[in-house]
């Protein structure tokens, strides 16, 4: 991140984000550029729409940068900017509700969203994507967040607005209703 | 798709220009006391203003204080939660807040129901009307300052789930100003305490929700419009 890659990743990301509230228009650019591909991947596995996804991203680091003075230095920062996209995604379906707007792809034409590698190993990339989508929105987060994008499960609770332990109950139920669902699939 | 995106260029010209230093804001629990200062200025210009109950010696310490400080006590953890929900990742999670709601209002009505039990308070002809819109204006207008002094703290966070936040304030402030209006309304009969001191703390509760969806509304207008100059 920094030149030193010894350097830990979280912790890096945290003083890019003290430097960032600081003033420091460079660290704005390098925390950008370390989020905005693994939030926009999130997004996408939320949407299902690269196009909406794009916009949220877009929206998420407009409200980084409006929130930023909430962010807690002695917390992680990663799970700061996730719980800014998961609200900006949750504000948006509201907002599409209201306006009676409803945009879901076909399954052919989903877009090319990282899925659990656990999942991988006993069904095809494509069918795991589609068995992704046939999960709630907030099963297909928890499972996004810990088996995609890494977050610890502290991390997930924090970003979901949820314990730790309810975080971690609810990655587990939805690996195995995506399990279940992949082995239907399978079925002849 | 996990690969870094370019900076929008209107993204980096809005973060250019407004990238002043900025201060990282405390805990929810800490910006919470500066309620510790408004309590005692409210509790005092209460007992400037009105006299003191005259059913305070049938009440005693624990009915007249003790419902005081229960109720600045609850209040004051409802707005520690309406700032923890308006900071990203601090939210004790929808379900404690609606359940910590539910033990507002039950200790609400607990309270009124030992009162009525410790004293018979101050006969009035009609519990339902009598002494109403007095006591409806009293606590609107003392949680209406506890009111103003959250939502500055509300605001400096920036809130994304404004409208829930402000429902968490506006029934915090609301059983804080119930509970110092205790020490003037001396009508304990249930039917005027949970209609009228409980419509004056739900004012708020549904007051605050409707701003804040409004300035949540105002907020998705503005990334709009930032958005619409990338077109």
């Amino acid at each position: 991140m920094d030149g030193s890659s010894r350097e830990d990743p979280a912790q890096a990301l945290a003083a890019l984000m003290a430097a960032y509230q600081g003033g420091d228009e460079m660290a704005f650019e390098r925390l950008y550029g370390e989020l905005s591909g693994p939030v926009r991947a999130f997004l996408c596995s939320l949407t299902r729409n690269v196009t909406r996804a794009d916009d949220l991203l877009q929206e998420t680091f407009f409200h980084v940068h409006r929130a930023r003075q909430t962010y807690d230095p002695a917390r992680s920062a990663r799970a700061w900017v996730y719980a800014i996209a998961h609200n900006v995604f949750l504000m948006s379906c509201r907002s599409e509700k209201r306006r009676g707007r409803h945009e879901e792809l076909a399954q052919d034409e989903l877009p090319d969203v990282p899925v659990p590698a656990e999942a991988e190993s006993f069904a095809t990339k494509d069918a795991v994507r589609k068995a992704l989508g046939r999960l709630s929105v907030d099963r297909r987060e928890a499972v996004i967040l810990h088996h995609v994008q890494g977050l610890s499960f502290q991390e997930v609770g924090t970003v979901l607005g949820i314990t730790t332990m309810a975080a971690k109950l609810r990655s587990h139920r939805a690996m195995g209703e995506l399990r279940e669902i992949l082995k239907e699939g399978a079925t002849p | 798709m996990n690969g870094a995106n370019p900076l929008p260029p209107e993204l980096h010209r809005l973060v250019r220009d407004d990238l002043r230093p900025v201060r990282p804001l405390a805990s929810p629990a800490r910006r919470a006391l500066i309620l510790l200062v408004w309590a005692p200025v409210a509790v005092a210009l209460v007992l400037a203003i009105a006299r003191p109950r005259p059913d305070a010696a049938d009440l005693g310490w624990l009915f007249s204080w003790g419902v005081v400080l229960a109720e600045l006590i609850a209040g004051a953890g409802l707005v520690t939660l309406a700032l923890g929900e308006a900071v990203p990742g601090r939210s004790a999670g929808r379900q404690a807040c609606l359940l910590a709601l539910a033990a507002a209002v039950t200790l609400f009505v607990l309270l009124a129901v030992l009162a009525r039990g410790a004293s018979a308070g101050v006969p009035v002809p009609d519990p339902r009307v009598s002494h109403g819109p007095a006591c409806l204006a009293m606590t609107g207008l003392i949680g209406l300052t506890a009111l103003a002094v959250v939502a500055v703290l509300i605001l400096r966070s920036t809130p994304l789930r404004a409208a829930f936040a402000g429902l968490l304030a506006g029934a915090g402030t609301g059983l804080m100003a119930e509970g110092v209006h205790h020490l003037d309304c001396p009508v304990t009969h249930l039917a005027h305490v949970l209609v009228w001191h409980g419509a004056a703390s739900s004012c708020w509760r549904f007051s605050e929700p409707a701003s804040g969806s409004h300035w949540s509304l105002e907020r998705r207008r503005m990334v709009a419009r930032v958005a619409a100059r990338r077109v």
